[in-house]
């Protein structure tokens, strides 16, 4: 093949990434020769900047398509489907590269989506961990004078009573939920009105007996 | 004793084989202009690896001139397992055309 001039190779990062992730096999039957003929259209496309543009797009478009497949489609040559390929291989890495890869593989209405995502993500946890510096967490726990384990990870002592950010958080997972999987529907519906039963009756004892049990987990 | 599973030819792979048959040798690129849309871009490859594990079409890479760059494309053509498949399913389609038909 012969390259036009002034012009840069385009597929090499891209094969060193494939690379990292996927089999021999894989990349010798399916992603070399879909890079090759990419490299090819690309080269056929000519020296027009628009002509070039609009081939190097729509082929990095199906090349985008190829990657999702391979990854989902199992025995489609890439030795595995994509959670043993992943989690066995790269594991939280290949995650964080393959997740925003998968949604623009999916469709390119992702990109800003995906791109919001990421900056916000980062943002939030830059502000958390200042946050959490200034103002550390109180976390229960155990008397270090039993023989008991430390709960570390304690539930029951996360402060929701009476506070409305839990509220809104119980609410907007409903929702999220509902709206997500609606073969779930009756069973949020009942659980919420089950729930709303248990809390009215839990009141009712409260108030004719002395007083709310004291958080003996919360409380050491 | 149990048989040994054939191996199953999906419209793709028939299309597939039906233009290699008919061309010779062809590269991904050429097989998915040739099909009138039939073949995508974006999954001829994977297909084309599945076909070429179950041994129904062989690859070669191409021979680059000395001093070329980028990656060698690969051309693929269609085996003697390939074309009995094809054979078989053809001789198939035409018995159950003539019994829904009769």
């Amino acid at each position: 093949m012969t390259q036009q001039q002034g012009y840069a190779v385009p597929g090499r990062a891209l094969l060193g990434l494939i690379r990292l992730v996927f089999d021999d096999d894989a990349t010798d039957l399916i992603f070399e020769p879909a890079l090759a003929d990419l490299q090819h259209a690309v080269n056929v496309a000519g020296a027009r900047r628009g002509r070039r543009l609009w081939v190097l797009v729509r082929e990095h478009a199906a090349f985008c398509k190829l990657l999702v497949i391979a990854l989902t489609m199992p025995r489609a040559g890439a030795g595995a489907p994509l959670t043993a390929l992943l989690l066995g291989r790269h594991s939280a890495g290949s995650l964080l590269l393959l997740v925003p890869v998968l949604y623009l593989g999916l469709s390119w209405l992702f990109a800003g989506f995906v791109a919001g995502s990421i900056v916000a993500g980062i943002l939030m946890s830059f502000a958390i961990g200042s946050w959490n510096r200034r103002h550390p967490s109180i976390v229960a726990r155990a008397r270090r004078d039993t023989n008991l384990k430390d709960p570390e990870i304690n539930i029951s002592a996360v402060p929701v009573g009476g506070d409305i950010g839990g509220f809104f958080f119980v609410v907007a997972s409903s929702a999220v939920a509902l709206l997500g999987v609606p073969g779930l529907r009756v069973f949020v519906i009942s659980a919420a009105v089950a729930g709303l039963l248990m809390a009215w009756a839990r009141v009712a004892w409260i108030r004719t007996h002395d007083g709310p049990a004291v958080n003996h987990v919360v409380g050491r | 004793m149990t048989q040994p599973e054939a191996p199953t030819l999906p419209a793709k792979e028939r299309l597939i084989l039906d233009l290699l048959v008919a061309h010779g040798s062809l590269y991904g690129l050429e097989l998915v202009e040739r099909s009138a849309g039939a073949l995508k871009r974006g999954t001829v490859y994977v297909t084309l690896g599945r076909m070429e594990a179950k041994g129904f079409v062989t690859s070669e890479r191409e021979k680059l001139p000395e001093g070329a760059i980028g990656l060698p494309r690969r051309h693929y053509r269609a085996t003697g397992l390939g074309e009995r498949a094809l054979r078989a399913w053809s001789t198939l389609a035409a018995e159950l055309r003539l019994v829904v038909q009769p």
